[in-house]
């Protein structure tokens, strides 16, 4: 048996990881990479709670969590690979302007 | 516990070993003979160790010697680290998957003598095996999960090889590996409804007669996870990432024994098709007729013919490595007979034809369960 | 399309073995924190376990090699080395999961986000080519990273000790059926039946919307 302790702060970690990827790459795959870390660390927040329990309700979440990260990877990389073609650059820094 | 790793081990070296890999062995000779015999001509019959030739069995190990001992080229620029890696990850998957399939019936060690009518009742549960290496909750979804990792290999060969067409063929296979994925993950639901279960050992429990194979209760099922398991290994028709003769594929760059691996990949993949075709859809273990302590009714005629439970269990086995061997068979020739796709026709046949057929091909098996439900 | 695009040669890539010391190096001290941090109550729990605890091992391996996997997934240079090193935090993060007895949830994060989505990742890397030159250097920027990861630091304390404090120690006893496919099939289509339906709906939303922003408008097609 595992302590939820121990489960919460593992998922945490995953979280601030997923977080400081988010912050300090530039690379806008990379980032939408460091998001998935991020909802990784929610899903296992929620199964944690879910074992901690004894019920489902949390792992049923977190499999919606996970049908809504293959929507958002794929919305967010089609937009990616639109803006690449126009832009020819995936910096985020050089994404900025809010026009063609 | 000890018990239990040995007869894991067992099970491993028996079903992965001797017979996944021997059997993916003796398919690139069989592959060959065959064309050669479709073409007229003789196919590789020369391989001898002094005056033993059989027929040219001995070919897959005079190529797999010659591959092994030949130089290990790296292109130049090569991503290293990668280019060493993506043939494992190509051959990993493909052996991982074995482990949920079931090869034989559950045995009983210490009555492998006498004529068991029931198995599971009649056996202490510590001399009660079960062929299979794992069983799991999860089953299938094991395997698909395992069998959609197959993709990286082929992705990674071809972005490491530092090569524009390898690059090309890796892209291609990772499109093509995705797209059929989905139509043979909707064509296995039909059967997950047919017998409830997601557990092999239980599906091949669940048809003991004919009447009951998958193939009956889902035709369209089969077809449609027949094509999608033949383009999920890259085969003919649809082997445009490989394409070995005409077209470059992604395993370009790749010589030796790391391209031996990537020519074993392949035909253990199809020995997995085979296994896996024949567990969901021809019965797996099960022989036509054949209870557990031996035959009752044999086509149509009522007999009583009792026979020991070894007896039984070897016939068993032997059933479901000859059903394998035929699945495998009409793979081979598939290569031998269609032309290839188009890349686009491949796509339009995917995403228009095989998946919208194999949705309607779960709302219908629901419907009709459902109406089979209220009727009793 | 930037397919064609040559990538950088071996010379410039940092060195594997020291990534991996790295980790190793990182990864100690947080199973030592993780192990201090444990309450009074977990520490009962523990010694009336048995002497073995399996899934406790499990989670231990599978929580370093997800810590590890995601401290490589951020800090790789090159996107395909980074994605693949995410396949593998997730192929931990599966790991643990089992420990946790979510055997269902276990398979479909393999089966979904390692075996479609990452390759869906991967597949986007290499059509927009070499990406690793684009990368500003570590100063670019520097005071607002300060701030930034200052302030993760910050948010990490609070949340650890705040769970650490709040957490029930003992996990509830769970039956055999727990997290299977027939458990989850049971609360997935009674309990949350319609945000079940609704999130298929978001999903295919999800489609269309991907399919109408990534292809090319006939105008742009003329151009070209």
């Amino acid at each position: 048996m595992v302590p939820t302790g121990y489960v919460l702060v593992l998922a945490a970690v995953l979280f601030l990881l997923g977080l400081v990827g988010v912050v300090l790459r530039r690379n806008v795959i990379i980032v939408m990479m460091s998001v998935e870390l991020m909802l990784n660390g929610v899903n296992m927040t929620l199964i944690g709670f879910a074992r901690a329990r004894g019920e489902m309700f949390g792992q049923a979440f977190s499999f919606m969590i996970i049908a809504l990260a293959a929507a958002e990877a794929a919305v967010g990389l089609a937009i990616l690979v639109a803006i690449f073609r126009t832009r020819r650059t995936v910096n985020v820094d050089e994404i900025s302007l809010m026009r063609h | 516990m000890l018990t239990f790793i040995i007869a894991t081990a067992i099970k491993v070296v028996f079903f992965v070993v001797l017979f996944g890999l021997t059997l993916s062995a003796i398919l690139t000779w069989m592959e060959r003979r065959q064309s050669a015999m479709m073409q007229d001509r003789l196919g590789p019959v020369r391989a001898n160790i002094g005056k033993v030739r059989l027929w040219g069995l001995l070919h897959p190990l005079a190529d797999a010697l010659k591959l092994v001992v030949k130089e290990d080229f790296r292109p130049p620029h090569a991503y290293r680290a990668l280019y060493v890696l993506a043939p494992m990850l190509a051959l990993l998957p493909a052996l991982l998957v074995f482990a949920v399939i079931p090869f034989g019936p559950p045995v009983c060690i210490d009555q492998l003598g006498a004529a068991l009518a029931d198995v599971g009742g009649m056996c202490k549960p510590d001399q009660l095996h079960y062929l299979q290496i794992a069983n799991l909750d999860i089953g299938l979804l094991f395997v698909f999960g395992i069998a959609s990792l197959g993709v990286y290999g082929a992705v990674l060969a071809g972005w490491s090889s530092n090569n524009n067409y390898a690059l090309l063929g890796g892209l291609r296979a990772a499109a093509q590996m995705l797209s059929y994925e989905v139509t043979m993950g909707m064509a296995v639901m039909g059967i997950f409804l047919v017998y409830g279960s997601l557990e092999p050992m239980s599906i091949v429990e669940q048809q003991s007669t004919m009447l009951d194979w998958g193939i009956v209760k889902q035709p369209l099922g089969f077809i449609l996870f027949f094509f999608a398991a033949i383009a999920e290994t890259k085969r003919a028709p649809f082997d445009i990432p490989e394409g070995e003769s005409e077209i470059v594929g992604y395993f370009v760059e790749y010589s030796g024994t790391r391209f031996m691996v990537f020519y074993l990949g392949e035909f253990i993949e199809i020995v997995f098709v085979g296994t896996l075709i024949t567990t969901l859809y021809l019965g797996g273990w099960q022989f036509p007729g054949l209870a557990s302590d031996g035959f009752h009714s044999f086509f149509g005629f009522n007999v009583n013919w009792l026979m020991p439970h070894w007896a039984v269990v070897a016939l068993q086995m032997g059933a479901f490595v000859t059903k394998v061997f035929i699945v495998c068979f009409f793979q081979l020739a598939i290569r031998w007979t269609l032309p290839r796709l188009r890349y686009d026709q491949l796509m339009a046949l995917g995403w228009k034809g095989l998946l919208p057929a194999s949705i309607f091909n779960v709302v219908l098996t629901a419907a009709v369960m459902l109406a089979l439900q209220s009727v009793k | 399309m930037d397919l064609l695009s040559q990538k950088t040669p071996l010379s410039q890539r940092r060195p594997f073995i020291s990534s991996l010391m790295a980790t190793i190096a990182l990864l100690v001290p947080w199973l030592a924190t993780s192990v201090a941090w444990a309450t009074p109550q977990a520490a009962a729990a523990a010694k009336t376990a048995p002497a073995f605890n399996g899934a406790l091992w499990t989670f231990y391996i599978f929580g370093a090699l997800t810590i590890a996997g995601a401290l490589l997934t951020i800090t790789r240079r090159n996107p395909v080395t980074a994605a693949l090193w995410l396949v593998f935090t997730l192929f931990a993060t599966a790991g643990v999961y089992l420990s946790l007895h979510a055997t269902f949830m276990a398979a479909i994060q393999v089966l979904v986000y390692a075996g479609a989505i990452m390759v869906l990742f991967m597949f986007v890397v290499m059509m927009v080519g070499n990406t690793e030159r684009q990368e500003f250097g570590i100063m670019r920027g520097l005071f607002s990273k300060v701030v930034a990861l200052g302030a993760i630091a910050l948010l990490g304390w609070r949340l650890i000790s705040l769970l650490m404090r709040q957490a029930p120690a003992k996990a509830a006893m769970v039956s055999d059926g727990y997290g299977s496919v027939h458990s989850m099939g049971g609360v997935l289509f009674r309990e949350y039946l319609f945000p079940f339906e609704a999130i298929s709906v978001l999903l295919l939303v999800a489609i269309v919307g991907a399919v109408v922003i990534s292809r090319r408008s006939t105008e742009e097609k003329e151009e070209v």
